[in-house]
């Protein structure tokens, strides 16, 4: 539900801001909370709560595109590497554990230094940082169910690779992609604050989460409720990204024939009366 | 039911031979032989048994045939044409003829938990690409009825019908792809005896109806008794005997048949020999230990001096090898033993 | 020739036939009289309650008798099993009906007095050894464990009471044995690992639920006759629960046989061969391996067991039964005795047409 929320503000935000959250309004430094700025506002006059609601899609949308990135550079290779034979496979993973080792920090920095300083440029090495997660899990997972017996069975009906990969490993596979999804968007989340943070990536005076607290944490002492409520936003954001993972993990476990019903367990040949309340034609 | 064997023409030509195959499973240090010099020849319509215990190798030996896993040595020859060491591309063609099947030991590893009955069964057809889905439609369920299945197991996956029932869906959907040869990799040892006796029947009453030559795998004599009109026995990668089903249980020419045999529980208590009559026993002379000794001589109450080298698989009567130095000898050697 | 090596066991306070070499496997052993286990009328519910799985099993086994106790899945014989044993999984427990051992009623005593049964009372050997043993222990280390902690035994007199106890239960070369872990054993030698475990503290009564069905056909044959061995030479009585009826004729005296939780008939085991009363029993011989291997007719029992814990008016194998009358379908159906020690739950168990049908051979 909050990332409902916050879905909806990263599409409306700016939109719906009460006021221009670039306004400077030099007589109406620091104020707390009150009718006309509902969070107050900043140091420079500015309403909190519309550059928290602007700032909100700038953070999400490149958070987003940088799992997307991930994802596409990452999950696609990680399930056809089981499948292109061993040498792929070896040097894929030393790719992914190259990109692995890099300091995140200096890589980004120096991907921006090279391509220009803006959001956008920012996002494409994060992304390239992320793939190797995507890419290891997926593999795993592929690798999971690419020697079950009914893919040989396939196989010896003549399937050919794609055939495999569309009809069985494909659809076993997405809720350990939705998983690591979550889980790296929070990750690309707190990345993306990171970097705004440090400046990179965002010309200000464009909202986003981490400028925001970058630039007020100065003014801790006069206005505190503008530097603390972009960091309290970034936490719940993602730990409800964590939640959503888990949820994820835990339906997809769910509706396979539960052998951990302990009757069962003791006794295969229980399984078998057991599945068999199911079925009503004979033997 | 047919009482008499169906044995075919002589002089026919085999639908598939297996010549001198070895397999080796494993790399490196860890790699082991498991199939050692394998001459096995099947004929259009029969029923074969093929009998081997834990590391006989029995499961490889169904997957070599259908290509799953290469031979080291040795060729196999399926209609004339070699299917043995093809590249990957001309054996998925081969495949898609479709012309030897296998069906798998446990179908709830061999069936995907996540497709439907339909699905299954109708993957080979699908995959062939040749006929619209109304025809594949039809010929889904055309395959369930020759298991005795109706068409309201369509929508249902694995985890919603029985046990036999998916070892039925099983068999369905390898004779969807139209085979030639069928392999049953233990298709009744996880049944209780009257599932296994129902399956046997369709099995042989699709060789009836179809002409369809089937092997059936199994690690005891009682999972192929009534249908198969030859045995095969399987000991340790190598075969100790191969003869028509009426002569061999009548009189085994090698021992471990009739181990094999007398072991096998039944209700009627009436063996010609006693298992411990065809066991060694610690008072019996060590047995050869050359590396090349037969492979069931450490087992063997009657190994002599001669079973220090493997003995080949020679004939001991109309379509019957027996691979065994002793084979006149030993039978008489245990009547007079202790049982 | 029949090979009926079975020694009948007198049912009298004499010593049986524990006085030869076997006794060194149970120093004190008495071979006595009167019921080693006894369950009455046992009623089991599973599901947390949900359905009645075993509705009034009841059987007894005698000291150095070989009980079989023979069902398909869902008859209900793990489940009393289990209960003799005193080890019911979560979910499971008895509504009614009592177990004893040794004339002692354990049907709701505590856990600590069924410890005290457990190893030294009573043994148990399952279908699959390797899940029971600690994969990285030497087989021995696990032997020596129990009788450490069970009687107190040093660590010397352990090692040489476990090799005698390998040696006692076939494995050739105990020593070597003794240090091997699991992985290198093979599942017939595994196998006689947990027999020798479950004899080790000298128990009165074995039970083996399917502890053949996972074995090769040799081994399994090896593993039952060193059951018959050791029930000769101890007076060990033995619980034999198994699906395959033929297995169960080969090793024991007397036949229970289940289905849909209820015993439809028992009775001595040549009786039960030769002149089974219950159309069940009768379609089991019919379809059980008869030591034929040639080809011929194979026989089917048409029809489902019905759903664990269904209920069902009059006999429950009507369903499925061709020499059902409508008879059958009225009332419960009570336990008749047909013949000495031969009992069978049957509406038409004193008819004579179904005794006419007998096992076609």
């Amino acid at each position: 539900m909050v990332l409902a929320g916050v879905a909806f503000l990263a599409a409306f935000g700016s939109l719906l801001a009460p006021q221009n959250p670039l306004n400077i309004n030099a007589n109406a430094l620091f104020q707390g909370p009150g009718l006309h700025h509902l969070l107050g506002t900043d140091y420079l006059g500015r309403d909190v709560l519309s550059r928290l609601m602007a700032g909100t899609r700038l953070s999400v949308l490149t958070a987003l595109e940088a799992v997307g990135i991930g994802l596409v550079l990452g999950a696609a290779p990680g399930i056809a590497t089981v499948f292109l034979g061993r040498w792929f496979d070896f040097a894929a993973n030393r790719v992914a554990d190259a990109l692995m080792t890099l300091p995140s920090i200096f890589f980004v920095v120096a991907v921006t230094a090279a391509l220009g300083n803006g959001l956008v440029q920012a996002m494409v090495p994060v992304g390239v940082l992320l793939a190797p997660a995507f890419f290891r899990v997926t593999r795993a997972a592929t690798l999971e169910h690419a020697r079950a017996q009914y893919v040989e069975a396939a196989e010896l009906l003549g399937a050919s690779k794609l055939h495999v990969i569309r009809v069985h490993v494909l659809r076993k596979v997405l809720p350990n992609i939705a998983v690591t999804t979550a889980m790296m968007t929070a990750a690309a989340l707190l990345t993306v604050s990171f970097l705004t943070f440090l400046g990179i990536g965002v010309q200000p005076p464009a909202p986003t989460w981490g400028g925001i607290l970058s630039s007020d944490l100065d003014y801790l002492n006069q206005a505190p409720w503008a530097a603390l409520i972009p960091g309290a936003l970034i936490a719940i954001t993602v730990g409800a990204l964590n939640a959503l993972a888990d949820a994820f993990r835990d339906r997809s476990s769910a509706g396979t024939l539960s052998l951990a019903d302990p009757v069962i367990a003791i006794n295969p040949a229980l399984e078998r009366a057991y599945a068999d309340q199911h079925s009503q034609s004979v033997a | 039911m047919t009482a008499t064997a169906t044995l075919p023409p002589p002089g026919a030509p085999p639908l598939l031979a297996m010549e001198s195959v070895d397999v080796i499973l494993g790399r490196g240090w860890r790699a082991a032989k498991v199939l050692s010099g394998v001459d096995l020849r099947i004929w259009p319509g029969e029923i074969v048994g093929l009998v081997g215990e834990t590391g006989s190798g029995k499961t490889t030996l169904a997957r070599t045939v259908v290509g799953l896993v290469p031979p080291a040595r040795g060729r196999i020859v399926f209609d004339g044409t070699t299917i043995s060491q093809l590249r990957p591309r001309a054996r998925r063609a081969v495949r898609r003829r479709g012309h030897v099947q296998l069906v798998f030991q446990d179908p709830l590893r061999s069936l995907d938990p996540d497709l439907t009955v339909d699905e299954i069964v109708g993957e080979g057809p699908r995959i062939r690409g040749e006929a619209d889905s109304a025809e594949i439609r039809r010929r889904v369920i055309a395959a369930l009825e020759q298991v005795g299945l109706d068409a309201t197991l369509l929508d249902r996956t694995p985890g919603q019908i029985s046990g036999g029932q998916r070892q039925r869906v099983s068999i369905a959907r390898a004779l969807a792809a139209d085979p030639r040869l069928l392999i049953c990799d233990e298709p009744v040892s996880a049944l209780d005896a009257s599932s296994r006796n129902y399956i046997l029947r369709l099995l042989q009453q699709l060789r009836d109806s179809l002409g369809l030559p089937i092997v059936v795998i199994s690690h005891d004599l009682s999972s192929l008794a009534g249908i198969a009109d030859r045995v095969v026995v399987l000991y340790r990668g190598r075969i100790v005997e191969d003869g028509p089903v009426e002569q061999v249980f009548a009189a085994p020419r090698h021992p471990y048949t009739a181990l094999l045999m007398a072991s096998a529980p039944s209700v009627r208590h009436d063996r010609p020999l006693s298992p411990r009559q065809l066991r060694r026993a610690d008072t019996d002379p060590a047995p050869p230990g050359s590396p090349e000794a037969c492979v069931f001589a450490h087992r063997c109450p009657f190994a002599a001096a001669a079973c220090a080298e493997q003995p080949a698989l020679e004939p001991a009567g109309e379509r019957w090898s027996v691979a065994c130095h002793r084979r006149e000898e030993w039978g008489a050697l245990a009547r007079n033993r202790p049982r | 020739m029949l090979i009926n090596t079975r020694s009948p066991l007198p049912d009298t306070g004499a010593p049986g036939p524990g006085a030869g070499p076997g006794t060194a496997l149970r120093p004190g052993l008495v071979a006595g009289t009167g019921d080693v286990l006894r369950v009455d009328d046992l009623h089991v519910s599973v599901h947390h309650g949900a359905a009645m799985a075993v509705r009034g099993i009841s059987l007894r086994v005698r000291a150095g008798e070989i009980v079989g106790l023979v069902g398909e899945s869902g008859s209900g014989k793990t489940l009393t099993c289990r209960a003799a044993l005193g080890v019911l999984p979560a979910g499971c427990a008895i509504e009614g009906g009592t177990v004893s051992f040794a004339g002692r009623d354990l049907t709701a005593a505590p856990r600590r007095e069924w410890e005290r049964v457990h190893g030294s009372g009573m043994g148990a050997v399952f279908q699959e050894p390797a899940s029971y043993l600690n994969p990285s222990i030497s087989v021995g280390g696990q032997l020596t464990e129990v009788l450490r902690v069970k009687q107190a035994l040093g660590r010397r007199a352990a090692h040489q009471r476990a090799l005698e106890l390998f040696e006692a239960v076939g494995l050739r070369q105990p020593g070597r044995v003794f240090h091997q872990i699991p992985a290198e054993l093979s599942g017939g030698m595994l196998q006689r690992v947990m027999i020798a475990i479950a004899i080790s503290c000298g128990p009165r009564l074995l039970v083996a639920d399917e502890a053949t069905t996972a074995l090769d056909v040799t081994i399994q044959a090896e593993v039952i006759e060193l059951l018959r061995q050791l029930r000769d030479e101890t007076g060990l009585a033995v619980l034999f629960v198994s699906h395959d009826l033929a297995l169960v004729t080969e090793l024991c005296d007397r036949v229970v046989v289940c289905y849909a939780g209820e015993v439809v008939e028992s009775g001595p085991v040549q009786e039960i061969t030769e002149r089974p009363r219950h159309p069940y029993t009768q379609g089991l011989l019919q379809v059980a391996s008869v030591g034929d291997f040639r080809r011929r007719e194979l026989r089917v029992i048409a029809g489902q067991p019905p759903r664990v814990g269904a209920d069902i008016t009059g006999c429950r194998f009507a369903a499925r039964c061709p020499a059902a009358i409508p008879a059958c379908g009225t009332g419960s159906v009570s336990f008749v005795t047909v013949d000495y020690q031969h009992q069978v739950r049957c509406v038409r168990a004193r008819d004579a047409a179904i005794a006419g049908e007998l096992v076609a051979r």
